[in-house]
């Protein structure tokens, strides 16, 4: 299992910042903490026969499974509704470990959007989009091990 | 929270309460089986300690139950308050979140910066409003003074009305923070009152009766295991007094906050 790749909340989250001046007065709106992750690893789960893609926040909680189509499955947070990993199905999509990694990324983000269009809390918009950054900042790093998993 | 200290103080009594209850539970069991005759001829001498097991067996129907009850109710009671340990953790936790994330001068007081932990409730007794409607309570206060007649905020289901920094904060589920409002101390305006209070969601007329010397807040939302558990209000006398990366020193304490807050 490969190692946690630690998230810096304030470059993460920067983005999701609003703020309104209002005679001086200055109000912000920004990310609550507990949607930001602070870590994130990708690896080649044995039992599953999955590459995992997990998220780490402040507090764990038990999360549900949502098929989204033939290669991918979200993690979804069961009382949260947060993104707490993807699951991806390397067999089905039978392509070598080059190749992986250049479609992975588009599948996360095509299953991301339709689980979000789908099913999703509107309020959970920016906990999704932070994720699919993270993803596409980190991905070297994130799918490293799929070259060593074989065809 | 005074209040509060009593209550956690009962707490220590509940529970001895509770103890007592289970032996009484486990002895009245055990007087069920006890043979009223051969008992009478072995304490003949004191004739009520016969007739108390007789009477104690034959109300047992409904005492039995009763005390079972009283138990049960007391450990709810026990689970509502939450014991003073748990208590003692949270407020050395907001202390400890304090000294990081308030930019304090030399001569500012304690409660010039405060951490404020309020907790969600579905009803709450009072007589001014429709209690039913939610409500954002204060549970836990840093420093050792201010800690009477803190403010509650209402937290309905209508976002649109949730009241003051914790409500706006429950509401959007977001961190918000309000820097360089105007000084309500020293000769306000209309329009700093009005300023105020659109910037912090409170009305005026709650402005004109409790004239806040906050300047600067900052609302984070609580959770535990996922479910919105209520909310910490950072406020402070320095209209920009609130460190922009609070934020940050909140995530090594919410950890063990949201710990302890599972168990209340």
């Amino acid at each position: 299992m490969s190692e946690w790749l630690r998230l810096d909340p304030s470059n993460v989250s920067s983005q999701a910042k609003q703020t309104h001046v209002d005679g001086g007065v200055e109000i912000t709106f920004s990310m609550s903490p507990h949607d930001i992750p602070h870590a994130v690893r990708g690896f080649f789960d044995e039992k599953l026969r999955r590459f995992v893609i997990e998220f780490r926040y402040i507090q764990d909680e038990s999360w549900k499974r949502e098929h989204q189509d033939d290669y991918v499955d979200l993690r979804i947070g069961k009382n949260s509704g947060r993104l707490y990993g993807i699951e991806i199905d390397i067999a089905a999509l039978r392509a070598p470990a080059i190749n992986l990694k250049m479609r992975i990324p588009a599948l996360v983000d095509t299953a991301i959007d339709h689980f979000w269009h789908r099913k999703a809390r509107p309020s959970r918009q920016e906990n999704y989009s932070l994720a699919k950054s993270v993803i596409s900042m980190r991905q070297g790093q994130l799918f490293e091990s799929l070259a060593g998993i074989s065809d | 929270m005074r209040l509060r200290r009593l209550l956690g103080g009962l707490y220590t009594a509940v529970l001895y309460a509770q103890v007592a209850l289970g032996f009484a539970v486990v002895w009245l069991g055990g007087v069920q089986r006890a043979d009223v005759a051969s008992l009478r001829a072995k304490t003949s001498a004191w004739p009520q300690i016969a007739a108390s097991v007789l009477w104690l067996q034959s109300e047992a129907w409904w005492f039995l139950p009763a005390l079972i009850l009283a138990s049960g109710a007391l450990g709810l009671y026990r689970k509502f308050v939450g014991p003073p340990w748990l208590w003692e953790a949270v407020h050395y936790y907001l202390d400890t979140f304090r000294e990081d994330v308030f930019c304090i001068g030399q001569d500012d007081a304690l409660h010039h910066h405060r951490v404020t932990l309020f907790k969600y409730v579905r009803w709450k007794f009072c007589f001014r409003r429709w209690p039913g409607s939610g409500w954002l309570v204060p549970v836990e206060r840093s420093g050792h003074t201010t800690q009477a007649k803190i403010s509650y905020f209402k937290a309905p289901d209508n976002a649109d009305e949730a009241e003051g920094i914790a409500g706006l904060t429950w509401s959007r589920r977001k961190v918000v923070s309000v820097s360089n409002l105007p000084d309500l101390v020293a000769n306000p305006s209309d329009e700093d009152f009005d300023r105020y209070a659109k910037n912090t969601g409170v009305s005026v007329a709650w402005l004109r009766e409790n004239l806040p010397k906050a300047r600067s807040f900052c609302g984070i939302p609580v959770e535990t295991r996922g479910r919105l558990w209520g909310v910490i209000v950072l406020d402070s006398r320095n209209p920009s007094g609130i460190n922009e990366e609070s934020q940050s020193f909140y995530r090594p304490v919410s950890r063990f906050l949201a710990k302890l807050l599972e168990r209340v």
